[in-house]
């Protein structure tokens, strides 16, 4: 069913360090406040940033007058969005022509598309001076009626929101596999909903900062930010900035949570850069939260049409739906998030009949982008929520039906209908081991228990997977013009003359503890300790390697990081053991690595890693001849991936983990208020660096995926104007509002990966679906049924009044 | 965010407080704890030209047991409040408020004084006022003034207080008896958020468990904490049964008619009216149980 | 301008102060202590959270010319003589931390807790924390990490300390 695929699993003898949870070896700079962030940078001269935006959904812009601004002690100058474009060339998008010419500079010029947009770039000797001038710029709109549904967009005459393309319909396709009008014709049950996934957003606790320093003496940009992929967006920013790439130089320090939201500070970086340059002094912009709520990057807002075809004794025939995605103004990284449905398009299941008809439509709103499980978990939830009501409908228990549909780890690797390759796994195991972790049995019955006392109580189920990295090839599908395939990472390890050991890697982490992980992986290879591995903190285009795919994205650390040290290990351990065994006139095969010292295990003596180092840099005469000196390996690292197999069929991910969730929720009948009274998870990332990551990785997927079930929601005006723009209203949850976690796991190595290792950072949204559907199993004695991602309190007790009259 | 520039004054003494208010009258701010003041004036929606810091007026400070109430200084934080376990016997309903307040570090800095006068009607103190029938001492220009709670409030945000006159006491009647039952219960949805809904009891029994005293207060529904009239009305010189506690909401709902409702994003004006009637019943079933139950501990011994 | 004096860390510190200057941003932009962070605007993440006469508060929500005379406590003066204060070793430990920006003031309110409560029930402890905002952890570690500390009666307030020196 699958292509072969070659696996080059390493050998180490001694393996003790990966598979460990080793405490982090960062955590020390955090504890005692000395983590390095963006906004911590110090720099002589540093004039500080305040962004003016735009407090209309939709409007022109007839002018603009700084003359008060400037007048404000301590301005440096005022940039409106037309002086900072007249040095700019517009940032590309993945559009097939002609919505390729949806044009965005990062900032307004003459017409404002989502309330909160930039029109102007102030500079001062103090946030405070700055936030002070542009209180006082004069800006003359003339307000224009928005588009605030992807619905509404899409209808004929909706105001266009970018007027030189020729609908808000920027991008449609759908896509068909199997044979989906014929089941649906001859199916024994068809369950039709209409579902809202509802807007929320990852809100790191760091919002985006930018530092720029332009050198005019070497005519480079010096770049601080907290982008977590600067590699990965130098192109763009070099483009849009007229230069060539290699004048930018990135750092990203430490990093406070990113989410994939801040993959999406570019254009900021852009704007700094051009406010450097002209006035020759280096500028930071440190985003509010306001800000960061009303114009970073929002998760997908979706509304779902869908049908799921079943037989009387619950197979799944087919799926179908039309999706309306909400991209808001600008396509920064869509229509990737309605597109990657493809990725799992039928989550753990078998059924091979599916057809999707995605609309992605612009809208007078924030725009969307990477948030967590960035298209992921919205796929899981239209497939989960069908199945659910299908189950319902046929009187099969949940657990059952899904049983009845899993592929069987006996299919492994499974090629989906879509294309995609997984890669292994048991999901039967995993979900027999949630529901033994949480004894299902008591569960039920301390549902049953709540509702005798007059609650509203239900216990849901879901599956979830996390499709990961991203094989580019997949933009092709998006827009047959594009020529990019596959992906990479970069990776160094050194050890110097005096026996010291570095390694680098591309991946810029957010919180993902690389340094630790790092530090594993090359311990074992060359047989030290992790401790006495140095891994580069954070990122330095000057220092760390990059591929123009590095970052820490798409859970794709475990697979293509990982995989780029361990072989920058390998060949650096390979280089010792040939230099030793040259020292000691032994063979390199009766050679290990172990406790420092490179050791005959014929007897033949040993030499410490330290000596091997200074023959390596020092002692060159007495290398071997054809031994090119030093002990160093830069290593990229290409993740195995091919092109499409055709327009719309391709292996996208090379892993794909997933979780089984079992949720209790609990619902007071007279507030409609949920609560999560016990909830548990097991995962599996394939084989673990390090399990305390991975599990902490699970937390955080609960905490998020929770937070946006129960609490979190954006939600805009009539007028376009985001009412829950700061954490006072967007209820990003505390420790109080959360239950704790019961997780595990289950390990069935990847078939794909050198070291058996699955990405699974951002979780496949299994938590969240779970909650949807034990809001259903809690309004089933009422008859009513729940339509959104979003447990809204005050939806659910008009459906509790309305069906109960109490 | 970032406040706009003001003129700080620090006031030596209440006297000089007042002062410096009227002499800035126009356009002043007094600054206690600042947990209101504060995040308005950082997203500029509150910009006086003068704030006057009078968070250093040790008179305003403490809690002092008098002969007919208990008197709390405007500028005790919530965690004093928290923290004088002794007021549990007496004022136990002061314990179930203060400790529902924000977070820890809002009740560390947060005063009892500086959030009555700041009138928000979804915030605790308002109610729990109401219920125990508190009088809120001021002083001014014109000296001093004693405030029923009942006539404190007139809007959001608005008090009977001039610009140049200070919050300065809070006193509370002392209850009739020992054995009063207390409950505050409130709707968040979130910790530490703004309630959606407020209810705030105090119960006194007698020896039959009949109500012989009702105080009971609304908040975050109407503009202002409201008194729970007719809820009062339906529990005096009654047992509180089933029967009674089935009329409960429907008396919460009707103390609020002809007040204007608060709506907003996190709960509009008809979902606020709909809870308040749950939340007021299982506040009055809390505060009815502890009653009965302190009596009855009360006349063991 | 105000002229304003207050001990952080144990250190006497002065200067001149814009009244309108955030505790915040005076201990992180004039004394350059970067520990404390700023995580929003409306006082809800206690990112910012430091000691302030001993108890936590959130320095975003105060004036710097208000600290006058203050004794001041932020993550940079928590450890003593190298050693991590228990509290961050058992962050270390436990993993209750992954990015690191809420965990300075995390532990400013778990000392807060544990002073005042130092046998807190789980419940205690998510609600002793509810003024502080992770995104990362789902809390669960963080609530562990704290639990861990109490439970095994390792909890000496750093305040305690810098007194008795």
């Amino acid at each position: 069913m699958t292509e072969s695929v070659t696996l080059h699993r390493e050998e180490t003898k001694n393996v003790k360090w990966v598979g460990s949870r080793y405490p982090r070896k960062e955590d020390l700079r955090f504890v005692t406040g000395n983590g390095m962030y963006a906004s911590d940078i110090r720099i002589p001269g540093l004039a500080h940033v305040a962004i003016a935006r735009s407090p209309y959904a939709s409007a022109k812009i007839k002018g603009i007058d700084k003359s008060k601004a400037l007048e404000v002690p301590g301005v440096v100058a005022v940039f409106t969005g037309e002086e900072i474009v007249a040095e700019l060339d517009p940032l590309p998008n993945l559009l097939p022509s002609p919505y390729d010419k949806v044009k965005d500079y990062g900032i307004a010029v003459d017409r404002v598309r989502y309330a909160g947009e930039p029109i102007a770039v102030v500079v001062a000797e103090s946030n405070y001076a700055a936030w002070d001038a542009v209180e006082q710029l004069e800006v003359d709109y003339e307000p224009l009626s928005p588009v605030l549904t992807a619905k509404s967009g899409c209808e004929k005459g909706a105001p266009l929101v970018h007027e030189n393309v020729p609908t808000n319909v920027v991008w449609q396709r759908k896509f068909t596999y199997g044979d989906v009008d014929e089941v649906f014709k001859t199916a024994d049950l068809v369950v039709s909903k209409k579902f809202k996934w509802h807007r929320f957003t990852s809100a790191p606790l760091e919002p985006n900062v930018v530092v720029v320093d332009y050198d005019k003496r070497h005519v480079i940009f010096n770049i601080w930010s907290n982008n977590q992929r600067p590699a990965f967006n130098q192109a763009a920013i070099a483009k849009a900035l007229r230069i060539d790439a290699n004048r930018l130089h990135f750092i990203s320090p430490d990093i406070g949570g990113g989410f994939g939201i801040k993959n999406e500070n570019y254009p900021y970086i852009i704007l700094l850069a051009v406010a450097a340059r002209r006035i020759g002094r280096p500028v930071r912009w440190i985003e509010t939260r306001t800000e960061h709520m009303v114009a970073s990057a929002h998760g997908s807002e979706i509304n779902y049409e869908g049908e799921m075809a079943f037989s009387r004794d619950g197979k799944i025939l087919g799926l179908r739906a039309k999706a309306y995605h909400d991209e808001g103004a600008y396509m920064r990284r869509e229509p990737i998030a309605a597109f990657n449905f493809i990725r799992h398009a039928t989550l753990t299941y078998t059924f091979r009949n599916l057809e999707m008809d995605i609309y992605a439509v612009v809208t007078n709103k924030c725009p969307v982008g990477p948030n967590r499980s960035y298209g992921k978990m919205q796929q899981g939830f239209l497939v989960e929520r069908l199945l659910e009501l299908g189950a319902k409908k046929l009187g099969i228990d949940p657990i059952e039906i899904r049983l009845r549909n899993f592929v069987s780890s006996e299919q492994m690797p499974y090629e989906t209908p879509t294309g995609a390759i997984l890669d292994g796994g048991d999901y039967s195991r995993a979900l027999k081991k949630v529901l033994e972790n949480m004894d299902y049995a008591a569960l039920v019955k301390e549902r049953d228990r709540l509702r005798s006392e007059g609650k509203l109580a239900g216990v849901g189920i879901s599956m979830g997977m996390d499709a990961c990295p991203i094989n580019f090839s997949s933009n092709r599908l998006i827009n047959p013009k594009s020529t990019a395939s596959g992906e990479s990472e970069a990776a160094w390890v050194k050890i110097d003359e005096d026996g010291n050991i570095s390694a680098a890697v591309g991946t810029s982490p957010q919180g993902h503890g690389h340094e630790t992980v790092v530090s594993q992986i090359v311990a074992d290879v060359l047989g030290v300790h992790p401790e006495q591995v140095y891994a580069l903190p954070g990122f330095d285009s000057w220092t760390h390697p990059s591929t123009p795919h590095s970052g820490t994205y798409a859970s794709r650390f475990a697979i293509a990081g990982a995989s780029a040290v361990n072989e920058a290990a390998r060949r650096v351990r390979g280089k010792v053991l040939r230099i030793a065994a040259f020292a000691l006139k032994e063979d390199v095969e009766n050679l290990e690595l172990a406790d420092g010292s490179v050791v005959s295990t014929k007897g033949k003596g040993k030499v410490p890693l330290k000596e091997v180092a200074r023959l390596a840099w020092r002692d060159l005469a007495n290398l071997p001849e054809d031994e090119e000196p030093g002990l160093y390996s830069n290593v990229i690292y290409k993740t195995p991936f091919k092109l499409p197999i055709d327009s719309q069929r391709g292996n996208f991910s090379l892993t794909y983990s997933y979780s089984a969730c079992v949720v209790l929720l609990e619902i007071d009948p007279g507030t409609g208020v949920s609560r999560v009274k016990r909830v548990g998870i097991v995962e599996d990332a394939g084989n673990q660096i390090n399990p305390l990551i991975v599990e902490g990785q699970v937390h955080g997927q609960m905490g998020h995926q929770l937070g946006a079930a129960l609490y979190e929601d954006l939600v805009y005006d009539e007028a376009g104007q985001l009412l829950t723009a700061t954490f006072k209203d967007y209820l990003a949850p505390t420790a109080s509002d959360l239950p704790s976690y019961e997780t595990g796991s289950i390990v069935v190595p990847s078939l794909f990966t050198p070291l058996g290792t699955r990405g699974t950072g951002e979780g496949g949204g299994a938590p969240l679906i779970a909650c949807a559907n034990a809001m259903d199993d809690a309004l089933l004695p009422l008859g009513v049924e729940y339509d959104s991602s979003y447990l809204s309190p005050i939806k659910i007790r008009e459906l509790v009044k309305s069906a109960s009259g109490k | 965010m970032y406040p706009r520039a003001f003129r700080y004054e620090r006031a030596k003494s209440l006297d000089h407080a007042i002062e410096l208010l009227a002499k800035y009258k126009e356009d002043v701010r007094p600054l206690a704890g600042g947990m209101s003041l504060i995040p308005l004036a950082k997203l500029r929606l509150v910009s006086p030209q003068c704030i006057v810091d009078i968070g250093r007026l040790e008179e305003l400070k403490g809690i002092k047991e008098q002969k007919d109430f208990l008197e709390i200084g405007a500028l005790t934080t919530n965690t004093e409040i928290l923290e004088s376990s002794w007021l549990g016997e007496k004022f136990h309903l002061l314990l179930d408020t203060a400790k529902e307040i924000g977070d820890v570090q809002v009740r560390n800095r947060g005063t009892i004084g500086g959030n009555l006068a700041q009138a928000d009607s979804s915030t605790d103190w308002p109610a729990t006022m109401v219920a125990l029938r508190a009088k809120l001492v001021s002083k001014g220009p014109r000296g001093e003034k004693v405030h029923e709670i009942d006539s404190f409030y007139s809007d959001q945000y608005t008090t009977a207080l001039e610009a140049d006159e200070l919050l300065t006491h809070i006193r509370i009647p002392k209850p009739g008896s020992y054995s009063a039952g207390a409950s505050h219960v409130k709707l968040e949805r979130r910790k530490g958020d703004y309630a959606i809904g407020i209810v705030s009891a105090q119960l006194e029994v007698d020896g039959d468990g009949k109500v012989t005293s009702a105080g009971i207060g609304i908040g975050a529904v109407g503009i202002t904490a409201v008194r729970g009239t007719k809820v009062e009305e339906l529990l005096n010189g009654k047992k509180v049964d089933d029967a009674v506690l089935a009329s409960v909401p429907g008396a919460a709902r009707a103390s609020l008619e002809g007040s204007d409702i608060l709506s907003d994003i996190k709960a509009p004006a008809v979902y606020r009216l709909d809870v308040i009637g749950t939340l007021a019943s299982r506040c009055v079933g809390e505060a009815y149980h502890m009653a009965v139950s302190r009596k009855s501990a009360r006349s063991e011994r | 301008m105000s002229r304003i004096q207050a001990i952080v860390n144990g250190r006497k510190v002065e200067a001149d102060v814009e009244p309108r200057k955030l505790l915040i941003d005076f201990i992180r932009e004039d004394l350059g202590l970067t520990g404390p962070h700023i995580g929003c605007d409306t006082s809800n993440c206690g990112a910012c959270t430091v000691l302030y006469n001993g108890r936590a508060i959130k320095s975003c929500t105060m004036f710097a010319v208000q600290a006058d005379g203050a004794e001041i406590l932020t993550i940079e003066g928590v450890s003593t003589d190298g050693k991590l204060h228990p509290l961050q070793q058992a962050f270390h430990e436990n993993h209750a931390l992954q990015c690191g920006y809420c965990t300075p003031g995390m532990i400013m309110s778990s000392i807060d807790l544990l002073t005042r409560n130092p046998n807190p029930t789980e419940e205690e402890i998510r609600l002793g924390i509810s003024g502080n905002l992770c995104r990362c952890t789902g809390y669960h570690n963080i609530v562990k990490a704290i639990s861990s500390v109490a439970k095994s009666h390792i909890f000496v307030s750093p305040l305690k300390k810098a007194k008795e020196e």
